[in-house]
Formats: C-alpha cells, structure tokens, sequence
C-alpha cells in the first residue's frame, strides 16, 4: 500500500500517533535528492524513549549543518503499528521524508542498552534490510553502530558493516566524507577505508577463533585490518558542536527538558560503572560557554526545564559558578534548573537548594550497597555516615522525599550484605532528624560489564538473585519506606548479551522474531528467550555465571578503551581486599593509562 | 497590567492525530519560542495562563480555531502573529491575534457555537436530511441546525452545534452520521470549521 494512503488510514487507529507523524519543530525539511549522503539515525525502541538520547541528537545536527549529507530519525514503531504495517506491507520509513529506510545511505543504529539488541533485529526487518552484513549487497544502506553497546561489539557484530567506538562526531563526519566521495566504488573497497579510520571497527575484518572446548580462543584480523580498534575520544568539548535545535517531541518523551552536558567522563572510579572506565579521562566545558549554549537551546525549544547533564554534575569544577550564572540567566524566564545525578554528600544537596528544582521533587542518591564491605568493594566511597549527614542536612532544608538506589548480586556479595540494605533504611529511620522523610528504595542487579574491573566476575543466576531479593524483602522495615525491584531475569538476560561473542546472533535473531520491547515490562518474556537459547552451545551460563579467568581471552579485547587492561585486572584483585582507589583528580595519578599524552586531540 | 491575546488559527494535515494534551503541549512551547511576555498562574508548579476551546477528537481537522493567552503587557498585534507562526510546526498556521477586553466573558463563552463538518463516501441512495434529524433526536442529540449535501463520490452533513453548556459528543454523533451514510466510522472525516458567536450561520443554511 501506498505509504500516504496507509497514514491516512491506520494513524488514528493506533496508539499515539505522534510517533509517526513527524515534521516536528527543529526536524530537518530538507529534499534527499539534494544531498549525496543520506542518513538514517536510529534508535531501536519506541519514540518516547529514543527521542530524548542526547547522541544522537549530536550526530542529528552536526550531520544536517553539511551541504552534502543529511540525516533522518526512526524509531522501533510499537506493536500495533508494526502488526499494521506488516498487514499493509509498508516498509520502515523515516519521519522526515518519509521514504523507506531501506533507501538512505547509512543506517546508525545506536546501541544504548541491551535490552534492545532485538529490536535492533526487528528494526532491520520491518526495513527490509538483510540481517547480517555479508547478506547486503551495495544497494542496501551501510549500517553503522555507536553507542556503549560497541565496547563490546560482539553480539550484533556480524550485523553491522561498521561499529563506532567512542564519542562518535568526528566518525560519523569521516563515513560521511568518504561515501559522499565513492559512493558506487565496491562494499570491500568502501570497508577496508573505514577501518582506518580511528573508532571504526569493521567486523568483517575480523575472524573469531574458538578452542576445542569452545571457549573463545582470540580474534583474527585480516591483512590491513588494525590489530586493535581505540576508541575515540574528543579532547576539546569546547571546539566542538554545541546542538541547540533539538527536535521538539508532540509527545512527552522520557527526558522532557533541555539538556546541556557539562562535563564527558569521570573518574571516579566505581568499578561496576562502564561509562567510568570508557570515557575518561575528564573533559569540562567552561563556564561561559555553557551559558550561552543553555541560552541557545532555551530560545530554540521552549522548554520549562534546564538539566545540568554529565555521569556526575556536581563535580564539575565551577559547578557553583556554572549553577549560579545559569540561576541569574534564567531569572523571570520561568525556566527551571535540575542536576539529574547528585552525590551522597552536604555539597550536593547545597547545589540542589541553589536550583529552581529546590525541594519539589525528591532527592535520589546511590549508595549501590548496603554494607561498608560491599561499597568498599565497588569503590563507591561513600560511608555510611555521609548517608546520614546528607540526609539530614536535606530534610533540616526542606526535602521530604528521597530515593536510595542499590544493587543486589555484587561480586562477593553475602547475606549478610543483603540484609545490610534493610539495616541501613531501618537504621536512617530510627533516626530524630529523619522522621519526616519520606523513603523510596530502589533495588536492581548488578550485571558486570565489558571494560570495566568486574568484567571476569561471575553474575548469580536469576535464582540466586531470586533468593535474595526474598531475603531482603522480609528483612525490610514495613512503615514509610516503599521498594521498587528490578526483575532478576531481564538482568541475566543483559548479562548474557553484555558478555557474549557472535555466537549470541543467532539467539538474538530468533528471540526477535516472537517478540520485542524487552526492556518494557509488558512486553519482556524471559520464556521467549529461554526458548530462543535452548539447545546453545556453549550455554548461557558459560557466559554469565562463570568468574572468568584473567588468562582468558576476551570476545572484546581488540577494542580499545584506552584503560590498560592491567589496570582493570589491578582494579578487580583491589576490589576482593575492599581496597578504595582514590579519584586521580583529586589524589595521584593512577596510571589507568587513558590520558598517556599522546593520542588526545 | 495583563492582557488577554485572542490567537486565531488553523490546524490540518497531520497535526490532527495529535491529543489534546499534546496539542497543549505544543501551544506552551510555541508560545515561549515565539518570545512573548506570557503570563503564568501564581503557585507550586507556575504553568502559561492558556485557555483552549473544546477538545477535538484525534484526526480531526480544526479550519478556524482559537486558543486565549494572557500576557503580562501589551505587544504589537502584527509582530506577536508573525512571531507565533514562525514557532508553530508545520500544519499550523496561525491566522491573526487580537486583543480581548479585560471584562470580556471567556473563550468558550464568547463562542459558544460550532460547525461541524463530517465526510463520508456518498451512498448509492442518499438519505434525505430530515432522516438524519430524526434519528440525531432519537438518539437525544441536540443541534442547531443540520444540512446534507452531496459533493463528486462524497458526502457531507454539517452540524451546528450549541457547545455552551459541554463538549459535544462528537463519538456518538460521528456513529450516528455514519449510520446515516451505511458507512463505517473509521472512514468518516470530522473536521470543526468555525466556532461563532451567535448561532446564524450562512453556511449551515443550504
């Protein structure tokens, strides 16, 4: 069916229509026989939640400020519009020029979570786009990955002609450059370009070996292809682009605001963080010209909310000054400020009291564990009276509410921990100046990541976490405090896909074809998956449950995340003795090997 | 001294299948992009003083609507227009603004009447209008005025409606057009052509 006939047709039928309408304020109108590179920037889940990604908001603007290439957005349509769809046969189309997505150039697919790794699968399908790269031909798009799911790329590798590692800007400029130069010159030619390029890793250069028993057993570049991909990182915020005309959502997408980011990197050093240990070292944007960036993107938008975004606001280092500036331009425009991500700490609740957002909404924090034990071993360095002093010094300021995030499962996790996360709020409660406040605990399961000290830990199994989500419930006081869990399943299932080699593919690929939407709790079927991974070898738990061993190659070890893996390993033995390891900023240099000199630009 | 700004425009294309609530959403925002002094209730959560009229269903089509905004002073008429319709998306146009005395009633009282139009496919055997009137006071759906005319392979049956006192029903008036037509409901076209003061409408009358 003709696509315009189609909308016509089925826009009022389904749920949320904004979705698929497009032409929203700030999207790009430009005509694609203009341009000589079209992209299509995808993020695979539904528009409410992709709309709000920064990145691609980033890549969306620098690509459409060229005169020879422009971008598109689409997002995964949700069930009823993909049931409609496939009825009516319309294939994926963009929300700009409406033209099938099969048609562009270069598909970028950002893979921000695991738990989208089969709307990916599902996102290609309705495209009409073969799944795996050695099926496309050159009339297909070259499909292009970034995001943190490249820090290991392994699952989806056999589905990408090339995967960006690292802050992607200048990537995404160089693939732009050298199609918009051959864009007829052969796919092998084309590819063996691209993997010169710095971040661009090019999966079919690169051969995986698997020993005898079937563990992974090291990659095997092909002649030309780099022995290691780094990722890349931009040196110099401050030269870079600042986008101010973010596409202006109908609807109310998860991040309803206007978003200025701050700083990139931290160096903190929480050893569960992936984003801590990728993206170092620390670079801030300065003062004045974050001002006039929040001015710019205020003017653009419209929007009634300014958010301070960054893996940790408050340590940027004029955040006082940044917070004040901001508070004065802001004065009578009815605007108001919020900082997402605050530490445990008097600091941070006194930067919280100098925004508009004052005391309106609660305050959250992440002391991740229960015991002094456990945050010692993730290198949390928050005590246990720092959660007191902070606590109360925010509700003697007026807060009510506040909401504490913890993990369960952490490597070398025992019940007593558990049972700690129950003392703890118990114990906060017990407290004089804490009667008033009101608790919202929030418990998830820690999933050990690739490039990070906990990526040879063994994750528990959704059993094991299972019984101690149980533990801790009955431990937990019954009056003024509310929980919210995180299923133990979708977790092992991240796990898997977090860790895992081109072997998951296959999984991921029938896993997509019975369902989708897995990080939505409606739509998440862990049955689906166990089905979809019956009869796999290796199986799952050799992926998930296993400690690995330091010996052991790693399914990611030629991607580069500039943080020697001696250091991780060092971060991981520190880690077993509760041995803290200061922030470089503020003590030595730890010589995690991220900022050797050399190759920041 | 705070002033009440009349907007006048148009909404079609694509821009119907948006919710009510997002439409608001959409006004807010053009609203501070387009830079004018806005005026905000007092309180907890201060939010722009903007009155709409009533609701439209998703896909509908508004020909000639009006929202009200209060504004903390006076601007120029003719530059607060272009403002405005250079921060609304496309599928808006936004027509004219005028100011309203500060004793005026409100916007759904000042216009209290509207036409609407729905389209349909043309039957093989048209029904004549009164068949139409009977079945709209069986069903006790009151109206003004009804017309049905019959255009190329559509349709059309006008409807002036009295909204002062609620929103009309528009889905059960819609079910019975259709049934009226011998057509689907999902295959009828709503769109709200005008809100007016008085209930004389030209357009109804043939």
């Amino acid at each position: 069916m003709e696509l315009a006939r189609f909308l016509e047709k089925n826009l009022g039928q389904v749920e949320r229509p904004a979705r698929y309408i497009g032409g929203e304020v700030n999207a790009c109108s430009r005509d694609p026989q203009t341009v000589a590179v079209r992209w299509v920037l995808a993020y695979p889940d539904l528009y409410d939640i992709g709309a709000s990604n920064l990145g691609l908001q980033v890549l969306y603007e620098t690509i459409n400020l060229r005169e020879d290439a422009m971008a598109e957005r689409v997002y995964l349509p949700w069930h009823d519009m993909q049931e409609r769809m496939r009825a009516a046969g319309v294939p994926l189309f963009s929300l700009e020029s409406r033209r099938p997505v099969a048609d562009c150039e270069i598909l970028g697919i950002t893979l921000q979570h695991e738990l989208t790794y089969a709307n990916v699968i599902r996102l290609l399908d309705l495209a009409g786009i073969p799944r795996r790269a050695s099926d496309r031909g050159p009339e297909y798009p070259l499909v292009v990955a970034g995001g943190p799911g490249c820090f290991n790329p392994e699952p989806l590798a056999d589905v990408f002609d090339v995967m960006v590692v690292g802050n992607g800007e200048r990537a995404a400029g160089r693939i732009t450059d050298i199609l918009a130069e051959g864009k007829s010159r052969p796919r092998a030619d084309l590819l063996r370009e691209l993997a010169r390029e710095p971040g661009c890793y090019v999966p079919s250069l690169y051969r995986p070996r698997y020993d005898a028993a079937g563990a992974f057993d090291g990659m095997r570049p092909e002649p030309g292809a780099p022995e290691r991909v780094t990722a890349e990182v931009l040196g110099d915020l401050d030269s870079s682009p600042l986008p101010s005309r973010p596409v202006m959502p109908y609807l109310e997408a998860v991040h309803d605001r206007a978003s200025i980011e701050v700083f990139r990197g931290c160096t903190r050093g929480c050893r569960f963080c992936q984003a801590g240990f990728t993206s170092r070292p620390v670079r801030e944007r300065g003062v004045p010209m974050l001002r006039e960036w929040a001015r710019r993107l205020l003017a653009n938008t419209g929007y009634g909310e300014l958010s301070l975004s960054s893996l940790n606001t408050p340590d940027h280092s004029a955040i006082r000054e940044l917070v004040l500036a901001l508070r004065e331009d802001l004065e009578g425009t009815h605007t108001r400020l919020s900082l997402p991500s605050l530490r445990c700490d008097i600091a941070s609740v006194e930067l919280a009291a100098l925004t508009r957002e004052a005391r309106r909404s609660g305050l959250t924090f992440a002391p991740e564990a229960g015991s002094q034990r456990m945050r010692d071993g993730i290198n949390k360095g928050v005590r246990e009276e720092d959660i007191i002093e902070t606590l109360e010094f925010a509700v003697a300021r007026g807060w009510k509410r506040a909401k504490l995030y913890f993990m369960l499962g952490l490597p070398g996790e025992r019940d007593e921990d558990v049972v700690a996360i129950a003392e703890l709020a118990r114990m906060l409660l017990a407290r004089p100046g804490l009667r008033q406040l009101q608790l919202t605990l929030s418990v998830s399961c820690f999933v050990p990541k690739a490039q990070t000290p906990f990526q040879w830990a063994a994750q528990a199994s959704p059993e094991e976490l299972l019984r101690r989500q149980s533990l801790l419930r009955q431990a937990l006081p019954r009056k003024n405090v509310s929980f919210n869990w995180h299923g133990a399943e979708a977790s092992y299932l991240e796990g898997l896909l977090a860790r895992g080699d081109r072997r998951l593919l296959p999984v991921i690929e029938r896993a997509s074809e019975s369902g989708c939407f897995d990080n939505w709790s409606e739509s998440f079927d862990y049955e689906r998956w166990e089905r979809a991974w019956q009869g796999m070898e290796p199986a799952p738990a050799h992926y998930v449950e296993r400690e690995r061993d330091p010996a052991e190659k790693l399914p990611w070890e030629h991607i580069d995340c500039r943080v020697a893996k001696s250091y991780l390993l060092q971060e991981y033995e520190r880690s077993r003795s509760g041995a803290i390891t200061p922030d470089c900023r503020a003590d030595a240099c730890g010589d995690c090997g991220a900022c050797p000199g050399g190759g920041l630009s | 001294m705070s002033v009440r700004l009349e907007i006048c425009f148009r909404r079609s294309g694509d821009l119907r299948f948006l919710s009510h609530l997002e439409t608001v959403r959409l006004w807010h925002r053009a609203l501070k992009r387009a830079g004018l002094p806005i005026h905000y209730t007092e309180g907890f959560n201060p939010h722009p003083k903007v009155v709409f009229w009533h609701a439209l269903p998703l896909g509908a089509a508004a020909e000639a609507d009006r929202i009200e905004v209060t504004l903390e002073r006076e601007v120029d008429l003719a530059g607060a227009t272009r403002a405005l319709a250079e921060a609304v998306p496309r599928g808006i146009e936004v027509e004219e603004t005028l100011y309203v005395d500060a004793i005026a009633p409100r916007l759904g009282r000042r216009y209290p009447f509207a036409v609407y139009v729905f389209s349909g496919p043309l039957p093989a055997d048209l029904p004549v209008a009164a068949e139409l009137e009977r079945s709209l006071a069986r069903a006790g759906i009151a109206y003004e005025s009804a017309a049905v005319t019959a255009d190329g392979a559509k349709a059309e049956v006008r409807l002036l409606l009295d909204c002062s006192g609620s929103a009309p029903s528009l889905k059960r008036i819609a079910a019975e057009v259709a049934g009226f037509l011998g057509c689907g409901i999902e295959s009828l076209f709503i769109a709200r052509t005008g809100i007016y003061p008085v209930r004389t409408n030209e357009r109804t009358a043939h």
